[in-house]
């Protein structure tokens, strides 16, 4: 409903089928209790989240979640706390798994709609595909 | 001191979406407070139209993140308003069971992650977090609580699925329910440690005269019945454009609500608590007191022991609920659909939350009405503002903007169900008199 800000769900919507089956695919609004949840007992986990850092639309970048994440990447999911927060929190609580790969999609749109910008769904498949690779790598 | 004051914050962190706030103080006099909020068009509302009225629950789930179920309940109470029938006690039982999952979750995010770092001086809940880890986790823990209740009676973990006009698609069984109670057994003592925990912060000398606004039920407010105030309202909600108006203000681009012919007024926690103290639970009302409340709240920085109060409620309100459930027969209620109008209300955790929907003979939707919780509170706000403003004016403007940031996160402004953007501004004028 809110365009742009469907861009990690649809990187998920895009794994499904794809990936290993143990290795699992979570969706979620930011809820922070949630994520912390998620990857107590994780190794490695990787992060897809809309951004808005004032990049052009579509624009991907992937960062070592573990280093930090910009704060200039405020998640247009304004609800809850934004994801750095919540790597920050994770970090401070001891709770972060020992790899954290964050892939930040550059948002256009997030104020209203029910599909993705043309650009924003070109990074969504270009994603996809990246985390794909990393994943079969790291089986291999 | 006679002068020219400007503070400028470039955003106020820690409130859920963003909003804007300007002072204008001349000559140590303050002139002007606007609480404003830069909002696009109302796509929700507008989304809506020609829709079934089925899809409204899922719809409106949409507009707010943490407090999803707040507008399924509002929405379908409406609509079961339009179309003239009741889903029964045990359904509706059901609904305010889900309502509690939302309220754990809601005011504990608030109070451990969002408000509490003020009254401790930290920055943010993460330096909290590294110097107060059990209690962070405490928090976490108990916010987890909640998402389970709304996990489990909401069919997923985000936009809950499981509710409908009529009911529920599906219903738990007993054995579900009772799998919950554990962690609620457990969330049930982590509570009244909350409340001892925030009771303990240093809070401003901050008395309101507000007029009160909430839901009045047979139990303490939260999933649906009439409008009161403490200035005499008491009306059905299909009443409320009677009784409040919403007001375009040209700052801003959400809508200014005022009662009719008064002006501001307050809804949420401090509103549902000093209206329905008596409804809340022994423990509930025990700790309240020995917290240092009264059966009426009007200290805007005490919102934060009230949310830990009404926390506690909420949970043993769930036990109640599940102690005494009995799975229906049905899990929704067949209906006729027809053309008619229906309003229905029920408490956000950030207040009163109203929706109204015309339909036509097909059941689809011809008019939307939304009023969040928000909203209606624009004006307490900034007239909490220029109190607060008007007793801390010799501060320094680092100092006054942390105060009046703090002043706002005491109405925890769910901003994005109302708007999308917030921008601090403060104008001190000197005019050399």
């Amino acid at each position: 409903m809110r365009s742009d800000d469907g861009a990690g769900p649809a990187v998920l919507d895009r794994l499904r089928g794809s990936v290993p089956t143990d290795v699992p695919l979570v969706e979620s609004m930011g809820d922070v209790a949630q994520i912390l949840d998620a990857w107590r007992s994780s190794e490695w986990v990787i992060i897809v989240d809309a951004v808005m850092s004032g990049s052009p639309p579509g624009t991907v970048r992937r960062l070592d979640g573990r280093g930090g994440v910009p704060t200039s990447w405020r998640s247009p999911s304004s609800h809850l706390i934004g994801l750095a927060e919540a790597i920050e929190l994770g970090g401070s609580l001891g709770s972060l798994p020992d790899e954290v790969t964050v892939f930040g999609i550059e948002a256009e749109n997030v104020d209203g709609g029910t599909t993705l910008t043309p650009s924003v769904g070109a990074a969504v498949e270009e994603v996809a595909e990246e985390i794909l690779t990393l994943v079969s790598h790291r089986d291999a | 001191m006679s002068g020219t004051r400007e503070v400028a914050v470039d955003y106020l962190a820690r409130v859920e979406g963003e909003g804007a706030m300007r002072v204008k103080v001349v000559d140590d006099q303050i002139e002007d407070v606007e609480f404003s909020i830069f909002e696009p068009p109302r796509f929700f509302e507008a989304f809506m139209l020609g829709r079934p009225y089925t899809d409204a629950p899922d719809i409106t789930a949409r507009i707010c993140g943490i407090c999803p179920i707040a507008y399924q309940v509002s929405s379908v109470n409406a609509m079961e308003d339009a179309l003239e029938f009741d889903v029964g006690e045990q359904l509706t039982a059901l609904r305010r069971l889900i309502y509690c999952g939302e309220w754990i979750e809601s005011h504990v995010l608030h109070v451990y992650l969002l408000h509490a770092p003020d009254f401790l001086g930290y920055e943010s809940a993460i330096h909290m977090a590294a110097d107060h880890r059990e209690i962070v986790e405490r928090g976490l823990r108990l916010k987890k609580a909640g998402n389970a209740i709304v996990t489990l009676l909401g069919g997923r973990e985000i936009h809950p699925i499981n509710l409908r006009v009529g009911g529920f698609h599906r219903v738990p069984t007993k054995k579900e329910l009772d799998s919950l109670i554990p962690e609620l057994e457990w969330g049930r003592d982590a509570a009244k440690e909350t409340i001892r925990w925030v009771s303990g912060f240093s809070f401003p000398k901050v008395e309101e005269e507000y007029e009160f606004v909430a839901i009045s039920q047979d139990g303490y407010p939260m999933n649906t019945g009439r409008i009161i105030s403490n200035r005499g309202i008491d009306i059905a909600p299909a009443e409320f454009n009677d009784y409040f108006t919403e007001e375009h203000v040209a700052r801003s681009n959400a809508l200014h609500s005022r009662v009719r012919g008064r002006g501001a007024y307050l809804v949420g926690p401090l509103a549902r608590y000093s209206l329905a103290f008596e409804k809340l639970t022994p423990a509930a009302r025990d700790l309240a007191l020995e917290a240092g409340l009264g059966p009426i709240c009007n200290n805007p920085f005490k919102s934060i022991i009230v949310r830990s109060v009404e926390t506690l409620y909420a949970i043993e309100e769930a036990l109640r609920i599940i102690d005494e459930y009995e799975a229906p027969k049905q899990s929704s209620v067949p209906h006729e659909v027809k053309a008619g109008e229906g309003s229905g209300v029920s408490e956000a955790p950030r207040g009163l939350l109203y929706h109204r929907y015309r339909l036509d003979d097909e059941g689809r939707i011809t008019d939307a009405q939304i009023t969040p919780p928000t909203a209606q509170n624009q004006l307490s706000i900034e007239s909490d503002l220029r109190v607060v403003l008007e007793q801390n004016l010799e501060l320094p403007d680092d100092d006054l903007s942390w105060v009046l940031e703090q002043s706002i996160r005491n109405y925890d402004p769910c901003i994005s169900c109302a708007t999308h953007f917030l921008k601090l501004t403060v104008e001190r004028v000197t005019t050399g008199g």
